[in-house]
């Protein structure tokens, strides 16, 4: 063989060789990129794409000045991966500091922390054992106490321990005007709405989850260079700016709170509001609750009774059958009737009054309270005028405001009155109303007769956007036809808290007040009880530029059921202190102070 | 016809001009070469620097980014924490723990005065403040005088 053979038959054995070693990697080429593609594309993609889920905050529930009343307090859920974090040894060592730190049961963490492995059955319904990458240790943890627990992973080396940001809802003022904002439950991380405003309003405030895919580093930080897309945006639910004040709400909590420390009442509730818009000032009941407390949460304290409940409005609506008899001219301030020395048989039914009365003027009706009286200037004006000026008052119907169920109360139409009805219906017998709906008819008594449409919902944010939608307040017009009558009214109810009236008690000293005491038998298994009383005291102040109008019921006080009694001092409470809250100038100095007698300027308020 | 061609050069001078020009045409060539892979090696090593610098930033941003979510939690925590705080029920309650002698003001210690403006600050340099027409409060209930209302340029204050 010839030396040029040789080379031959090595460069021959060569080239196969290449040609062997490249149809193989071609092979291996082509399954890789041809026939694996999508199975190895997938691995890939899963290994540096991430999936983002960002939630979006509910939103929150503000006062009229912008205190927040309902929020979103940052929290975290601790997580573990059982498969990192360790031996039975370090499990015991973590399961110990988190159980000090989060107040748990250390071994419950340990459980939570031992088990590696789970069985699970596959797609031919065989057992199979799997590895257990996830574990929860506590959900919403506190804010503090997370960043404590981070700092801690750290210095003391635990591995395995992820923490999730969430948000917890959170009610800053506690029990604060509880009934009206409700409250939220938790089911699987959702926000389920219960009761109140938080429920009414549910679907604007929710947010809505955001998803992003990107593509990231192996230290899980998104590339600069890699593809990224949104694929939900995510969004925040809209804020709620409600007509309550809160230093005011706080003020008639309190001085409801007094009320029931004396009274012990079955339920009692205020509320205030501006007579010129329907603005709800303040409103409150008891008994309450809590909404961060849930463990001591009574169901019974979440109804919303100033919505819900009705009740008899007793003397409280003498005012509205004598007004719609002054502005008809029937009868004016200084026309006398016979109350009948307290008893008076009519429809073949003995009316009483609570303290025998002789003749009195429509003045001295309102002031002392008398049935009769109230019944003969109703009987003055017929069946159909005084339907016809309750229903103006807005009796029968209800307030629209967004607090659901709500009543429209108990007011027969006309065809269904009887004969006793004319006697009954405006002294507040045989005629239910909710607490709402009698602050809304004083509001047109305290407003030259403009029944307002009472607002509770301010405006709503849309915290994205910046975009606000006011909610309007309405213009009405007015019940009266007499531009007198309201005046003549409002002179007529001053005197309810003068001396010689039913709520002297509810007197708030350098200011007039009108307003009107109730007090009525519940109507217990068919017959009116001697033991059960609403008391109530409604009324504005000051009475010729009303810069509230409030109610205070008590359903069942003990120990005493006149409305005077029991009402009128926590109206003059609350009247009192807002008043001064408000910067309201007050009417006179009192006679009792004349060395304080000052000279002021001309009088602005702010408010 | 026949034809014979020579070159008129000598072999030796043929093949120095060969010489002569693959040198002249190497050079030139190796060093756009080299010049064009120096280029090529230095924009490649920009673009990873810059790369780099971009990862280095993301990177910083990512952690700033992940200190201001902390932040912002930090705030949102802080804000519930200050509504609470400044909650009437927590004052309240602190006034009474402290046993604070504080009491609200009395119905004569509220009223409002005009101080009609802005003349009264202008100019001369003394400042003044002229109190509006002055109105004697009713001392008795009965009487139903009001306070004039006079609202023009003014401003509140309480006393």
């Amino acid at each position: 063989m010839t030396r040029y053979d040789d080379i031959s038959i090595r460069m021959k054995i060569t080239a196969i060789f290449f040609i062997l070693v490249f149809t193989y990697l071609g092979i291996q080429l082509y399954t890789v990129q041809i026939v694996r593609h999508d199975e190895l594309y997938g691995k890939a993609k899963n290994k540096y794409t991430a999936v983002k889920t960002a939630t979006g905050k509910r939103g929150e529930i503000y006062d009229r000045d912008g205190n927040l009343l309902v929020g979103n307090v940052p929290c975290s859920d601790i997580c573990a991966d059982p498969q990192i974090v360790g031996n039975a040894e370090e499990c015991r060592r973590i399961s110990e500091h988190f159980g000090k730190i989060l107040k748990m049961d250390p071994a419950k963490i340990y459980n939570r922390l031992i088990v590696k492995t789970y069985t699970t059955k596959n797609e031919e319904g065989v057992d199979v054992e799997l590895p257990r990458k996830f574990a929860v240790i506590e959900t919403k943890v506190d804010f503090e106490i997370a960043e404590q627990l981070k700092k801690d992973c750290e210095k003391m080396k635990f591995k395995g321990i992820s923490f999730r940001d969430t948000t917890k809802r959170t009610y800053p003022k506690n029990q604060l005007l509880a009934n009206i904002l409700g409250f939220t439950n938790i089911d699987k991380d959702k926000a389920v709405a219960v009761i109140g405003i938080e429920r009414f309003f549910n679907q604007p405030i929710s947010s809505s989850s955001g998803i992003s895919e990107y593509e990231r580093a192996r230290d899980g930080i998104p590339l600069s260079y890699g593809k990224s897309d949104v694929i939900k945006d995510v969004k925040d639910g809209l804020n709620i700016y409600l007509t309550i004040r809160e230093p005011i709400q706080a003020i008639l909590e309190e001085e409801l709170d007094n009320l029931v420390a004396k009274f012990n009442p079955r339920a009692a509730y205020a509320i205030m509001a501006d007579p010129y818009t329907g603005n709800i000032i303040a409103v409150a009941q008891r008994p309450t609750f809590n909404p961060n407390e849930r463990t001591a949460m009574n169901p019974d304290a979440w109804r919303n009774r100033i919505t819900e409940d009705i009740f008899e409005p007793g003397s409280t609506m003498k005012p509205f059958a004598v007004s719609g008899a002054i502005d008809m001219g029937v009868v004016g301030p200084d026309t006398r009737f016979d109350c009948e020395k307290g008893r008076w048989l009519f429809g073949g039914k003995i009316l009483r009054d609570s303290h025998p009365l002789g003749m009195l003027t429509v003045t001295e009706i309102i002031q002392k309270s008398s049935n009769i009286g109230t019944a003969k200037i109703a009987l003055l004006m017929g069946d159909k005028n005084v339907y016809d000026i309750l229903k103006k008052f807005g009796f029968g119907e209800k307030t629209g405001i967004p607090l659901q169920p709500e009543t429209s109360g108990i007011f027969r139409p006309l065809k269904k009155w009887d004969t006793l009805s004319i006697s009954r219906f405006p002294i507040g017998q045989g005629i239910a109303v909710s607490p709402l709906q009698l602050v809304r008819a004083y509001c047109a008594l305290a407003n030259g007769g403009h029944l307002p449409k009472l607002r509770i919902v301010d405006k709503i944010e849309n915290p994205g956007t910046g975009i606000i939608r006011q909610y309007p307040i309405h213009e009405t017009t007015s019940i009266f036809r007499n531009g007198d009558t309201h005046k003549k009214m409002v002179e007529m109810m001053k005197k309810v808290t003068e001396e010689g009236g039913t709520a002297v008690s509810a007197d708030v000293k350098g200011y007039y007040v009108a307003g009107k005491t109730g007090t009525s038998q519940k109507f217990v298994n068919g017959a009116y009880s001697h033991s059960q009383y609403f008391a109530t005291f409604v009324g504005f102040v000051p009475a010729d530029k009303p810069s509230f109008v409030l109610l205070v019921t008590a359903d069942e006080p003990q120990g005493a059921h006149y409305g005077g009694t029991v009402a009128g001092p926590y109206f003059k409470a609350i009247s009192e202190r807002t008043l001064k809250y408000l910067n309201v100038p007050p009417d006179y100095i009192p006679e009792e102070e004349p060395s304080k007698k000052v000279k002021v300027a001309s009088s602005k308020t702010s408010h | 016809m026949n034809s014979f061609t020579k070159s008129l050069r000598p072999p030796e001078q043929k093949k120095k001009i060969m010489i002569s020009g693959g040198k002249s045409f190497f050079v030139p060539f190796a060093f756009k070469f080299l010049l064009f892979a120096a280029g090529f090696f230095g924009i490649i090593t920009y673009r990873i620097y810059l790369n780099e610098k971009a990862e280095e930033l993301n990177r910083e941003a990512s952690a700033i980014q992940l200190k201001i979510h902390k932040l912002n939690r930090e705030i949102a925590n802080l804000k519930i924490e200050k509504e609470r705080l400044s909650s009437w029920a927590y004052v309240g309650g602190r006034i009474k723990d402290y046993n604070l002698a504080l009491r609200p003001a009395t119905s004569d210690q509220i009223r409002s005065i005009n101080i009609i403006g802005p003349k009264g600050y202008g100019g001369s340099g003394m400042a003044s403040a002229v109190v509006a027409p002055e109105t004697v409060l009713p001392v008795s209930r009965k009487s139903p005088a009001r306070t004039t209302q006079n609202s023009s340029s003014s401003k509140i204050s309480r006393m």
